[in-house]
């Protein structure tokens, strides 16, 4: 999000990150969005979740309604993992695997993470293996996620995944839109 | 009394801080941020004013002199000073401002010596003490002490001294009421970690203990669903003193427990509410969280509100916390928590600000607008990856 925001062109006072740790508490607390976004504008941020085949079918059934100008609902298809995979030649260097290996269109892959992770079994690193994939009976390897965030902070060409992700690629633009307004 | 507004300068890692203060306080801000260094400005406001072995040079020199209590980040400024005012109530007009500054001497054996010391009865304006004066001048050695103190010099602002000799710190460790036997008889001083909470039971008489503990148990109940008939009872034989509670058991006599039998958490909510209907002055709790189940911290907040509301003397209640659960308590005013933000000029306490007001007006919790904004940087993107 912070990466979106500046590549964007925010630039202002720092803002606060909400994590609300999964879609349906997004959904419950809409009308609370929508209140607040008078006093600070909202940019929310979620993905399909593999629950709705497209965006409009998740406006519909969440019955989201007139959104205040000051508040912006965007979804990210599937999942975060698609818009980090679509910069095909930083995620496959990060991961010292080859860039074949990657999909080249990340967003119509039905589960980026396990595509990720099969991206991380196929590196020249083990270490890298042990660290993020995870063992039966768990979601993710235990530093997936540090490593997954450096990667994203520090790494990530955001202009190159947005070339092969569509929906980054509008994101960023409506984004930057509803930052000019 | 509660303390109504606080301002420091060069106190420990703040460098300088002024805030208003309401009825409860929640002191919120990521680890190391100096939330139990705020907290201490009020120990150490009441070991100077304490009747027996207190004052100035014990309090410094308790907390390993004036280097240590000295913000690393005052530079040319020396001093060291605490501004309170003291109010009846909340949202009143304040009744005391009493001021304390202290530096090192300078010279010599480098003592600890007063540099300002104010008392103003705002009730008439009338400024009743203010030092240094002619006679300081002209006894230096004066200084060192200040009047807060002394019962010779303290007469006419009596309560302020009550009031700072009488904040209670509590921070119960369970371990240390539980195995107090094995660990021998070193008590510290004032009794921080509860290591006497029983004795401090036992003082009370017998009419207010069994009104107070059924007060609790009432509370408690709701916690400890299966626990009935909290009592105090004295060892028949050593005559050390003990709490006990009744589990609900098939053999009806068979489940009588005592407090090294209780969970740490039942202990620590013990501790908080026996305090919060004991005294008159300030109460400073540290993460009354610990060791409770989730749903129970949800209830902190309530528990104090309703004890304060019981307690003959209504106690104001400072309290650190890291807990979400605790403060996404609806019934929590904004107002009620002051936000440490680590900063490389030194931390600073900020109390809510307008904008955040709104954001708890229009719907959301103080846990959802504050505590963000107490997370460091890089945490926040830690969560964007579900699992």
């Amino acid at each position: 999000m912070q990466r979106l925001l500046r590549q964007a062109g925010y630039a202002g006072n720092p803002p606060t990150f909400r994590i609300t740790h999964g879609n349906s508490s997004i959904r419950k607390n809409l009308d609370k969005y929508k209140g607040a976004s008078r006093i600070i504008p909202h940019i929310v941020l979620t993905d399909l979740d593999r629950c709705y085949p497209c965006p409009p079918a998740l406006f519909d059934d969440w019955r989201v309604g007139v959104l205040p100008p000051s508040m912006l609902l965007r979804i990210a298809v599937r999942e975060v993992e698609a818009w980090l995979l679509a910069d095909r030649k930083g995620i496959a260097a990060f991961l010292h695997a080859a860039p074949e290996k990657v999909p080249s269109l990340p967003e119509s892959v039905d589960d980026p993470k396990q595509t990720l992770f099969s991206v991380i079994r196929k590196s020249r690193k083990r270490r890298l293996v042990e660290e993020m994939v995870p063992q039966r009976g768990a979601h993710i390897g235990p530093l997936y996620n540090d490593r997954m965030c450096d990667f994203a902070l520090n790494y990530w060409q955001i202009k190159t995944a947005a070339e092969n992700a569509p929906s980054l690629a509008r994101n960023l633009l409506r984004i930057s839109d509803f930052l000019r307004d | 009394m509660f303390i109504t507004r606080l301002k420091l300068k060069n106190w420990r890692n703040f460098k300088k801080v002024d805030v208003s203060l309401r009825e409860r306080v929640y002191v919120i801000g990521p680890n190391a941020s100096g939330k139990s260094n705020l907290l201490d400005v009020l120990r150490f406001m009441r070991e100077v004013a304490k009747p027996e072995g207190g004052g100035l040079q014990k309090a410094v020199k308790d907390r390993g002199g004036l280097t240590k209590l000295r913000c690393l980040l005052a530079r040319k400024d020396p001093v060291v000073s605490i501004e309170v005012e003291l109010s009846e109530r909340v949202d009143t007009k304040p009744l005391w401002r009493y001021a304390l500054g202290f530096k090192s001497e300078g010279t010599g054996r480098q003592r600890v010596v007063v540099s300002e010391e104010r008392v103003v009865d705002l009730t008439i304006d009338k400024v009743l003490l203010n030092r240094p004066d002619t006679l300081d001048k002209q006894d230096i050695d004066r200084l060192t002490q200040t009047h807060l103190e002394q019962i010779n010099t303290n007469r006419e602002f009596r309560a302020v001294t009550d009031f700072f000799a009488n904040v209670t710190y509590l921070h119960l460790v369970p371990q240390l009421l539980k195995h107090a036997d094995q660990l021998g008889g070193y008590r510290l001083e004032d009794d921080p970690f509860g290591q006497a909470f029983l004795e401090r039971i036992a003082k009370s008489t017998d009419k207010t203990q069994t009104a107070r503990l059924a007060k609790i148990e009432k509370v408690l109940r709701v916690c400890v669903p299966n626990m009935r008939n909290l009592r105090f009872e004295r060892d028949k034989i050593t005559g050390t003193p003990h709490l006990e509670a009744l589990y609900e058991h098939w053999r009806p006599d068979a489940g009588w427990q005592r407090e090294d039998q209780f969970s740490d958490g039942t202990l620590r909510l013990l501790g908080i509410m026996w305090s919060l209907l004991e005294g008159d002055s300030l109460l400073l709790l540290e993460e009354p969280e610990l060791s409770l189940n989730e749903d129970i911290v949800r209830q902190i907040h309530k528990l104090i509100w309703n004890m304060q509301r019981q307690a003959k003397y209504r106690r104001q209640v400072f309290i650190t916390t890291h807990s979400e659960a605790l403060l996404q308590d609806k019934s929590i005013d904004a107002r009620e928590v002051i936000r440490l933000e680590p900063t490389k000029d030194g931390t600073i306490a900020e109390e809510t600000s307008s904008e955040d007001m709104a954001l708890v007006t229009a719907g959301y919790t103080v846990a959802e607008v504050l505590l963000p904004k107490t997370k460091p940087a890089q945490v926040h993107q830690l969560s964007l990856f579900k699992p």
